[in-house]
């Protein structure tokens, strides 16, 4: 009986521990006091111009605000927003933007990249992305301010930050980039050769399996519970949708369709065509048939196993949108009264802000019979035309850059 | 022999009769101009925008607000030329190009003239396609060589109106926009969109 009291006691104290530890572990949790929309104004303050650099007309990018959302990483509560980040009119690595309050309380962004170990998966195959199990990512996380300088950046087999990498330089110019601030101990630095990132670029590491990463973890995210532990952020929306075989109807929200336009152009390489329905919906088609300076409006539009997904027809002088689900179940009937179509990014000085032949033509044609409100959706503004080519710009295009 | 004479005598008043009717211009004379409509004919060819063999160049020709010369390059394959006719046309090899004045990358309206249209009609020869009238045309998935659109109301198989006839938006005639300098030695090209 004797014993069996000093067994309970021990047991009594053991729990006791447990959960003094848990509570120690609960107590060293801050609180974020961070929402996606106190991180978007700061960030919309912050930077001017904040989806292009300044200084570099051949990088583009957007962020995605309405698909930001809150997630929690090595302690730290960040708002995480998908971002396309277009170099030389392609589509450049799978990249988010982060924001959250560093180790001292600021509001500070990161830009995140993820790099999968196979050449293969680098491709910017959204669906890969989305479909990996991200909590045992493993690749290479590469980390830059959002004026595209490089801070740092983790290699990461399961989740576990393996090494911390210390510079990268780009292939072509050679041009190193290093982190603003060392803290790291020469003797344990290794350089290897190894490519990797859009553009490509050799990156050098330090492999040290048994330092602290306070220290890298300071230097690149400015987080100071470092510990190892990373948990990927999935994208909540599809930034690099192209819509080879698929519509989206933006339901509701027209400038938010326009800037959805504008991606889906930037990520196919192709114009893009919509239209908006009667009661302000905007329908984008797919994009299959469509060229870098040619789209497609009307007709017959097929899903990936060739059977319709969009019909756009002219029914007595009234545009009309039947969508259906790829398996012949209708998805509904749309009467359409505006057509959108986007002309791609130019470099300064270059204008395509103006209704080419086949456009002209599209419009005054027999189907169309100058029934419709025809729009262009250049990279600067919305540009309203008619069949004898007279324009104007009825308003910018909603990017918030 | 007289015979002979009249008949050549004949057919060459009509041949300039026809060619009085339509001013032809000798538009590509300078060597700039020379290797810019090489390419570009290249380039249609190997893009096989002439389709089968068939076509001619359209060719727009404008100022723009500096006062540069620019043309708008396309190539033609059926005679919708008829509905606006051109101003007039020049050659460039075996091929024909309608030239329009224009404004702003369009070709400015002409007024129908029967003789032009059949001077014309003498130069172009058989290198354009008939366009047909327009006409709907008309779609249905009956579920047997088409796949199943669905059924309206009375459970019959959807039928639709498919208009296809310039669907297309942007740029399907290899299109191309040209900008001289002042003294016409150098130009720039882009695409249309």
């Amino acid at each position: 009986m004797k014993k069996i009291l000093i067994y309970q006691l021990i047991s009594i104290l053991i729990l006791v521990f447990v959960l003094s530890c848990s509570e120690q572990v609960i107590q060293n949790e801050k609180p974020s006091g961070i929402t996606v929309e106190i991180a978007k104004e700061w960030f919309l303050n912050k930077y001017e111009k904040p989806s292009r650099v300044q200084d570099n007309k051949e990088i583009f990018r957007q962020a995605f605000w309405d698909a930001a959302y809150e997630h929690k990483t090595m302690g730290t509560t960040v708002i995480v927003v998908p971002i396309t980040h277009i170099y030389k009119n392609q589509q450049r690595g799978i990249k988010q933007l982060w924001v959250y309050n560093n180790s001292k309380g600021e509001m500070i962004s990161r830009v995140i990249e993820y790099i999968f170990p196979e050449k293969s998966d680098r491709d910017f195959n959204y669906k890969k992305f989305s479909d990996r199990n991200l909590k045992n990512f493993s690749g290479v996380l590469l980390i830059r301010d959002w004026d595209n300088n490089f801070i740092g950046g983790y290699e990461i087999i399961n989740n576990k930050k393996i090494s911390f990498i210390t510079e990268i330089s780009n292939a072509k110019s050679e041009k190193k980039a290093r982190p603003s601030a060392t803290c790291y101990g020469e003797n344990c630095r290794l350089y290897k050769n190894y490519t990797v990132g859009h553009p490509e670029a050799d990156f050098s590491y330090m492999s040290c399996l048994s330092f602290s990463w306070q220290c890298p973890d300071l230097l690149s995210f400015e987080m100071d519970n470092g510990g190892g532990g990373f948990d990927p952020a999935a994208n909540a929306y599809d930034p690099f949708a192209t819509l080879q075989y698929r519509y989206e109807r933006i339901v509701s929200d027209p400038c938010g369709a326009l800037k959805r336009m504008w991606q889906v152009q930037r990520n196919a390489g192709k114009e893009i065509t919509a239209w908006k329905t009667t009661t302000g919906d905007m329908i984008i088609l797919p994009t299959d048939q469509n060229t870098q300076n040619a789209s497609y409006s009307t007709g017959v539009f097929l899903g990936a196993n060739g059977t319709p997904v969009a019909v756009i027809t002219n029914i007595n002088n009234q545009w009309v949108a039947e969508l259906y689900n790829g398996n012949g179940v209708s998805n509904g009937t749309f009467q359409l009264t505006e057509m959108y179509h986007t002309h791609p990014w130019m470099p300064a000085g270059v204008s395509n802000a103006f209704p080419s032949g086949d456009d002209l033509n599209w419009y005054n044609s027999n189907s169309n019979g100058g029934t419709i409100n025809a729009f262009i959706v250049h990279h600067d503004s919305i540009i309203k035309y008619n069949g004898s080519g007279t324009q104007s710009t009825v308003s910018n295009n909603c990017r918030d850059y | 022999m007289r015979v002979i004479l009249i008949i050549f005598l004949a057919t060459f008043s009509l041949v300039a009769m026809a060619q009085e009717s339509c001013k032809r211009e000798y538009l590509i004379n300078t060597p700039v101009k020379v290797k810019l409509m090489a390419d570009y004919v290249s380039s249609s060819v190997r893009g096989n925008f002439f389709v089968n063999g068939k076509g001619v160049i359209k060719l727009i020709r404008f100022k723009d607000s500096d006062g540069n010369d620019n043309w708008s390059l396309s190539v033609m394959i059926d005679d919708s030329y008829k509905e606006n006719l051109p101003t007039s046309y020049a050659l460039f090899g075996i091929d024909v190009i309608l030239v329009y004045d224009g404004e702003d990358h369009k070709a400015k309206a002409n007024p129908f003239d029967a003789q032009k249209l059949k001077c014309l009609e003498s130069v172009i020869q058989n290198r354009l396609y008939i366009r047909p009238p327009f006409q709907d045309k008309y779609m249905t998935y009956d579920g047997i060589e088409g796949r199943p659109l669905g059924k309206d109301s009375t459970g019959n198989f959807v039928k639709r109106i498919i208009n296809r006839e310039f669907s297309a938006l942007g740029n399907t005639s290899n299109g191309l926009w040209v900008t001289f300098n002042k003294d016409m030695t150098e130009y720039k090209t882009g695409s249309y969109y």
